[in-house]
């Protein structure tokens, strides 16, 4: 696995400290980018190919299933996870309906977390291997 | 009789006379002068009785003329006695009249006892309805205060949708910082410092949890109503602190221009924080659709009065619905979606405070402007 790429989009900045810091414990070498609102995200990811993007559902302006639809026309093999919160069933729901590759709850249980988003990042690097092998 | 008497008298005389025959011619002359004399005063005294008898005959007719005065003197007086009899009978009717006057007065005293009796029996009744209707009254306090304290309790239940997501944040944050402790020690890559960064930064939002929930936990507390010095801008301040994460999600902006002073009322720090979250909540509803999103909360200080006023770029209030709005249960919300309890619970505590509430008439195309004015705490 190639050093991965990662987008982390949520509107607390606390979270935005706490979580790349976590990642970087775990998994050693990676590139993270944050943003703290949706539409900053989409110039990011208009500029650059992230093998998983992880996104805050609940935020002021765009929310996260808004971007997420963005990300599917945009950039339709990149992952997303989105973050909600604990027991919001209805909004896991419509992440995954909205093609999400997998919802994380908050609280985040962090060694499922890690589960999710190695599988993603890992789907990502494959398609990416067979778009360059065809 | 006297005539027949007379004439015997003269044939006795004659009698005499041929007896005296042989007396003397002057004698015999003598006694016819003495008869001639007699029977002069015979005839006078015919004629004296013959005066009489026409006297008799005068007094007759005069004592018939009497006997006829009398007759008509009686015939007026039969007249009087009728007069006086049907006068006696007129007084004997009014006699009766009266007496049925008076008892029909008795009558009516009787009656007017009676109605007295009634006012009396009117005025317990009317004392045990006022009693009643305190009682009622004291009841429905107690309704009101128990309405109070729902509309709270469901104030907060809206809030904590909110809130729960706002809980979240700082939990989610904790457990992270605490698992980057933990991975660092399971790593054995820590230096003390960033253990004890990774700890402090937790403790932070351990903080910022606690800020939430015991804020929560004094507004739905059902505690009596206490009266204390309220500084009025702390309370407003805390109000919207409470909803920013709703303001915030919804891009409502949110600008506070309030006075330099500090001033204070008198009155309860939790329901006029019910107050200003039920008039901010109201504003964020109807900030849904706005393409403008801003609430302004200004606060200055007049004439003995705090004067607050809560604006915001929503549609307005219909026109004519500026009282209806105050009522309970007046929603233009779906079915379900809204009580129609806020402004009227928010009315009553600011009528509690001697201050009011009005909404001013809304211009076209500007948002709804929600005045509160309460007296100010004399120093
Ligand atoms: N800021 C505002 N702008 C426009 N309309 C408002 C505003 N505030 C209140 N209203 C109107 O007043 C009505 C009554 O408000 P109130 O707070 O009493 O009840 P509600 O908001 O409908 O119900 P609930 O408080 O239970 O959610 C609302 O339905 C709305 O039509
Ligand atoms: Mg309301």
């Amino acid at each position: 696995m190639s050093e991965p790429h990662i987008l982390i989009v949520d509107d607390d900045t606390v979270l935005l400290q706490a979580l790349p810091a976590f990642l970087r414990l775990r998994m050693g070498t990676v590139k993270i980018d944050t943003c703290d609102s949706a539409l900053e995200a989409l110039s990011q990811i208009a500029a650059w190919d992230y093998d998983a993007i992880i996104s805050d559902i609940k935020m002021p302006g765009m929310d996260g299933l808004s971007l997420m639809a963005e990300v599917r026309l945009l950039r339709p093999n990149t992952p997303t996870l989105l973050i909600t919160g604990h027991g919001e069933h209805d909004l896991a729901v419509r992440a995954l309906q909205g093609g999400a590759y997998a919802f994380i709850q908050k609280p985040i249980d962090r060694d499922s977390f890690m589960v999710s988003l190695i599988g993603a990042i890992q789907k990502r690097q494959l398609s990416r291997d067979t778009e360059r092998g065809s | 009789m006297e005539v027949a008497n007379t004439s015997d008298f003269v044939q006795t005389q004659q009698n005499n006379l041929e007896a005296l025959a042989s007396e003397t011619q002057s004698t015999l002359h003598e006694r016819v002068r003495v008869l001639e004399e007699r029977v002069r005063k015979a005839e006078e005294r015919r004629r004296a009785l013959i005066h009489i008898m026409g006297d008799l005959n005068e007094l007759n007719k005069r004592l018939a003329e009497q006997r006829k005065a009398m007759i008509h003197i009686l015939g007026d007086y039969e007249k009087d006695r009728r007069r006086m009899a049907a006068q006696t009978e007129r007084l004997d009717n009014s006699r009766r009249a009266l007496l049925h006057i008076l008892q029909d007065s008795h009558q009516s005293n009787l009656r007017l006892e009676k109605t007295r009796k009634a006012m009396i029996h009117i005025m317990d009744d009317l004392h045990k309805t006022t009693e009643e209707i305190k009682q009622r009254e004291k009841q429905l306090t107690e309704k009101q205060e128990q309405l109070v304290q729902a509309a709270k309790l469901a104030t907060l239940g809206e809030l904590t949708t909110g809130v729960a997501h706002e809980l979240n944040n700082p939990l989610n944050n904790i457990g992270l910082f605490l698992g980057n402790a933990i991975d660092r020690i399971d790593l054995g890559v820590w230096e003390k410092n960033q253990i004890v960064e990774e700890l402090h930064h937790a403790m932070q939002q351990v903080g910022k949890a606690t800020e939430i929930i015991s804020h929560l936990r004094t507004f739905g507390r059902a505690a009596p109503v206490s009266r204390e010095l309220v500084p009025i801008k702390m309370v407003i301040v805390r109000s919207i602190s409470l909803i920013q994460e709703q303001l915030r999600l919804r891009q409502i902006r949110t600008e506070l221009d309030l006075c330099s002073e500090n001033p204070m009322v008198i009155g309860n720090s939790i329901q006029l924080e019910q107050v200003f979250l039920n008039v901010l909540t109201s504003a964020r509803d109807a900030l849904a659709n706005a393409t403008r999103k801003l609430i302004q909360v200004r606060c200055h200080v007049e004439q003995g009065k705090v004067k607050l006023a809560f604006c915001d770029t929503g549609p307005g209030i219909a026109e004519g619905l500026e009282q209806r709005i105050f009522d309970p249960f007046f929603t233009t919300k779906e079915v379900g979606a809204g009580t129609g309890l806020g402004l009227s619970i928010t009315y009553g505590i600011i009528k509690e405070h001697q201050g009011t509430i009005s909404v001013e008439k809304s211009r076209p195309g500007e948002g709804a402007i929600f005045l509160i004015e309460l007296p100010l705490a004399s120093p």
